[in-house]
C-alpha cells in the first residue's frame, strides 16, 4: 500500500476501529455508574473481563474499595444515558437518579446491575494493575443475565468521539469455535 | 427488562464485535510471523499503550516471549480471507507472509516487521506482561505509527464469536 504517512502515535491509535462501550456498576451502599470504553475480554476459560478507569475518576475509589462490579451492555436507545454517565462525576451526581436507570442488586454479587441494559454480567475482581494513565480491573464472571431476543447489532460501539453499531448482517460466518 | 440466566461463556459471545488486527512479530533474521488477534485494546492514552492477548498454545506466543516488540496492523475489509488464514494456520507449518502475499517491511523503530498491505501500522515495544486465565497479555507502548492517507474507519473489519462484520451506522459524532 502506497502513500503512507508518518503520524503522531496518538493519531494512529485513534484510527483503530471502534470497540464495545459498557456501563459499569459498582458500590454497595454508595453506588455509581461509569461509562467505560476501555473494556476487553481477557480470558475465555475461565471467563475474565477487564475494564479500565483513570485514577482521577470517582469510580476509581469505588473500584478500589469493592471486590465486585458489574458490566452492563447498553442498547443503542440508551445512548443519552451512556453519554451522561461518561460526562458526569459520581462525586457530585447520583447517576442512577440523573439518568433514571434502575439499580438492581446482583444475584451472586453485591454490585448493582443496571436493569435497562441488554446484558448484566456480575464479576468478582481477580487482579488490578496500572498501565500509564489507567488502572485496569480484571474480574471473573460469577453470574450473567441476558434478554431473550438479544441481537448484537443493537449494542453500542465507541471510539474517537463516534458511537457506532455493528452491521446488521455478518460479512462472513465461521463455524462456532 | 425480561432476562434469563446464561452460561458466562455464552454471555461473552454476545458482545457486539471487536476490531480484528494482524499482529506481526519477527526476530530480525527473517523469521517473521503474523497472528490474527481480536483480543486487542488500548490500555493507556498517555503514554499510548496497546495490549494483545495470546493463547500460550500458539506458535506466536513463543515468538512474542522472545521478542521485545511487535506491530499491530489494521486490515481493511478486503483482507478478510487473509485475516482468516492468519488466524487458522500456525506459523509452525506455513509462512503467512508468503502465503498471503504480504510484504514484511522493516519496522522503523522496532525489530519486528510491519505489514505493508494494512492501512495502519502501529509499532509497539513491550512494556508489561499480564497473565489472565487462558491468555497472556503483552502491553506495548506505541513508538512509531504509519497510516495510509485514505485509511477509512468505515472499511474496518470487526470480529467476534465466529462472525466477521463491518460497522453499521454512526449513531452520534462528537
Amino acid at each position: 500500500m502506497e502513500d503512507k504517512v508518518d503520524l503522531d502515535n496518538m493519531g494512529a491509535v485513534m484510527a483503530l476501529p471502534p470497540a464495545p462501550v459498557v456501563l459499569v456498576g459498582v458500590g454497595d451502599k454508595e453506588k455509581n455508574i461509569i461509562t467505560v470504553g476501555m473494556f476487553n475480554v481477557f480470558s475465555v476459560r475461565p471467563p475474565i473481563l477487564g475494564i479500565a478507569v483513570t485514577t482521577s475518576r470517582y469510580s476509581y475509589k469505588l473500584l478500589e474499595e469493592n471486590d465486585e462490579f458489574t458490566i452492563n451492555i447498553p442498547g443503542k436507545e440508551l445512548l443519552d444515558k451512556v453519554l451522561a454517565c461518561g460526562e458526569k462525576s459520581g462525586a457530585d451526581t447520583d447517576k442512577f437518579k440523573l439518568t433514571g436507570l434502575t439499580a438492581v442488586k446482583g444475584k451472586r454479587t453485591k454490585a448493582p446491575r443496571i436493569a435497562e441494559c441488554l446484558i448484566n454480567i456480575e464479576l468478582k475482581k481477580t487482579q488490578s494493575f496500572e498501565v500509564g494513565d489507567h488502572t485496569w480491573y480484571l474480574g471473573e464472571i460469577k453470574h450473567t443475565d441476558i434478554v431473550e431476543k438479544y441481537d448484537r447489532k443493537d449494542a453500542l460501539l465507541y471510539w474517537d468521539g463516534e458511537f457506532w453499531t455493528a452491521a446488521a448482517k455478518p460479512l462472513k460466518v465461521l463455524r462456532p469455535d | 427488562m425480561e432476562k434469563s440466566e446464561v452460561n458466562p461463556i455464552w454471555a461473552c459471545r454476545a458482545f457486539p464485535a471487536f476490531p480484528v488486527t494482524l499482529v506481526a512479530v519477527g526476530d530480525g533474521n527473517g523469521n517473521n510471523n503474523i497472528i490474527t488477534v481480536a483480543l486487542v485494546h488500548m490500555f493507556s492514552f498517555n503514554p499510548p499503550v496497546l495490549g494483545i492477548g495470546i493463547s500460550p498454545a500458539r506458535h506466536s506466543y513463543e515468538m512474542l516471549e522472545a521478542s521485545d516488540d511487535f506491530s499491530i496492523n489494521i486490515p481493511s475489509k478486503d483482507l478478510v480471507e487473509e485475516v482468516l488464514y492468519c488466524g487458522q494456520r500456525s506459523g509452525r507449518d506455513v509462512n503467512k507472509f508468503e502465503d498471503c502475499g504480504f510484504e514484511p517491511k522493516q519496522g522503523k523503530k522496532i525489530r519486528s516487521p510491519v505489514i505493508e498491505e494494512c492501512a495502519v501500522s502501529l509499532e509497539c515495544v513491550k512494556r508489561q506482561r499480564v497473565d489472565a486465565g487462558d491468555h497472556v497479555w503483552y502491553l506495548g507502548e506505541v513508538v512509531h505509527a504509519e497510516m495510509a492517507k485514505d485509511a477509512d474507519r468505515e472499511k474496518s473489519l470487526m470480529y467476534w464469536s465466529g462472525e466477521f462484520r463491518l460497522l453499521g451506522d454512526v449513531i452520534r459524532k462528537r
